[in-house]
């Protein structure tokens, strides 16, 4: 249900969207939205469906973590 | 550039305020009196100054440029494939920064106000007026601002001095009780959360009217900004007391459920609350122009609006991806934020001036 949902809203937008661009034939312009378009269905479908998916920030965490642990560690 | 928009001088001002304003006055007393407790005011002090000293080097890096946005220059200074990965890393950047923005105001609403409606649909109606703003371009949005601006300012005025009855000077002391060191930690978060998102003005100044007076302007909102975020925080220290508001999750609207007038007014906090409404919307719709910017110059395209929407989505997904939890949130934002911050905040646009000054100098030479 929730994935016909919003199935629906991501139609809506690419049936405002896409007319005004094609018209205009602004074709790399159509690429890059429908691209983005794509990424957000398919990341709010998983979203819906409940699919886990990784944080990103977790990673970037512990990137970041010697450089973390360095600043705050001068303030500590 | 991306459009034919002028802002005028006092617009930019006016951005600047509601821009550090912006969904940072839920948090601050909590996260700035976090390390510095009672002597909070000196560390709010000390971050306007780096505050100023980073919305002057802004200023000065946008003068070196005409008509060009950091997006733009980035491209030509440091070559087209290192300015495209730069343009990314700032693209994520303010993804981040939206993300977060969303959830703070849905995470708001829902603890605070509405508690019974689900998060996802007032994150969806939020984002969905963004994307209307964002769509009219930025002189629109910026006149916006401009008549939110005495609203903002007459609400905070409200909270501040209806609730200024309620002083207790005994909280203020003791004076200078903490070693400098956690005094200029909590400086740090202050820093990094709002002063080091204002890169995103290098892409703005380039719309301004009188680029001579755009100095000016960047360090009078910095001060009136970060002030307001001060004031506010002190009046949370002198009024719940430290203990309270550092365990508050949003301080301010604590103290604004103090409001009493007289005593047949009172509960007027909501009111108070359009001033978060107001100011992250401003905050949220020029991430979201710069980040639809920054995709349209990495493509070359013509317009950004068509981008709006499915950004928009992506960042409703970021927002519940991103943040599983509030404690999650403060946490991040304490710890981990304080390096990208400092990495893309200051050090990226330090390198592209270092470089561009060195391209001057080397062509100089040469001629």
């Amino acid at each position: 249900m929730k994935v016909v949902g919003i199935l629906i809203v991501v139609a809506l937008i690419a049936y405002f969207e896409i007319s005004p661009m094609a018209k205009k034939k602004e074709i790399k312009d159509l690429w890059v939205f429908s691209f983005l378009l794509l990424i957000g269905t398919v990341l709010s479908i998983m979203l819906a469906i409940g699919v886990t998916i990784p944080n990103p920030l977790d990673g970037l965490t512990k990137v970041l973590k010697p450089v973390t642990n360095f600043i705050l560690g001068l303030l500590d | 550039m991306l459009e034919q928009s002028k802002i005028s001088n006092r617009q930019l001002t006016i951005l600047i305020v509601q821009f550090i304003i912006g969904s940072k006055i839920l948090f601050v007393p909590a996260s700035l009196a976090a390390d510095s407790e009672q002597d909070v005011w000196l560390s709010g002090l000390i971050a306007i100054v780096v505050g100023v000293f980073v919305a002057w080097f802004y200023a000065h890096l946008a003068l070196q440029f005409k008509n060009q946005g950091i997006l733009q220059y980035s491209e030509i200074v440091l070559g087209k494939w290192i300015g495209k990965l730069v343009n990314i890393v700032l693209c994520i950047y303010f993804l981040i920064i939206a993300a977060f923005l969303v959830r703070d105001i849905a995470d708001f609403m829902t603890i605070q106000i509405i508690p019974g409606t689900p998060i996802l649909a007032i994150m969806i109606v939020f984002m969905i007026l963004t994307i209307i703003g964002v769509r009219l371009g930025l002189e629109v949005l910026s006149r916006a601002a401009e008549i939110f601006n005495p609203w903002v300012i007459f609400l905070l005025l409200l909270l501040l001095v209806s609730v200024s009855t309620q002083i207790e000077w005994k909280n203020m002391f003791p004076v200078f009780d903490h070693q400098m060191k956690h005094i200029m930690k909590s400086s740090l978060t202050f820093i990094t959360f709002p002063y080091l998102e204002m890169i995103i003005f290098l892409q703005i100044i380039p719309y301004v009217n009188k680029p001579s007076r755009v100095k000016r302007n960047m360090i009078v909102g910095t001060v009136l900004g970060g002030g307001m975020l001060v004031v506010v925080t002190l009046f949370c220290i002198l009024i719940l007391g430290v203990d309270s508001t550092t365990r508050h999750i949003y301080p301010t609207y604590a103290l604004a459920k103090k409001i009493t007038i007289g005593e047949f007014i009172s509960r007027i906090e909501v009111i108070v609350a359009g001033v978060w409404f107001l100011t992250i919307f401003i905050k949220l719709s020029l991430c979201l122009y710069f980040i639809a910017a920054s995709i349209v110059q990495l493509f070359a395209l013509k317009t950004y609006k068509p981008l709006t929407f499915p950004i928009g989505i992506i960042l409703i997904f970021l927002a519940i991806i991103l943040v599983p939890n509030m404690a999650y949130l403060t946490n991040f934002d304490a710890t981990t934020w304080i390096p990208i911050a400092i990495i893309v905040g200051f050090i990226l646009p330090f390198i592209i001036y270092i470089v561009h000054r060195l391209k001057i100098a080397a062509s100089g030479k040469k001629t």
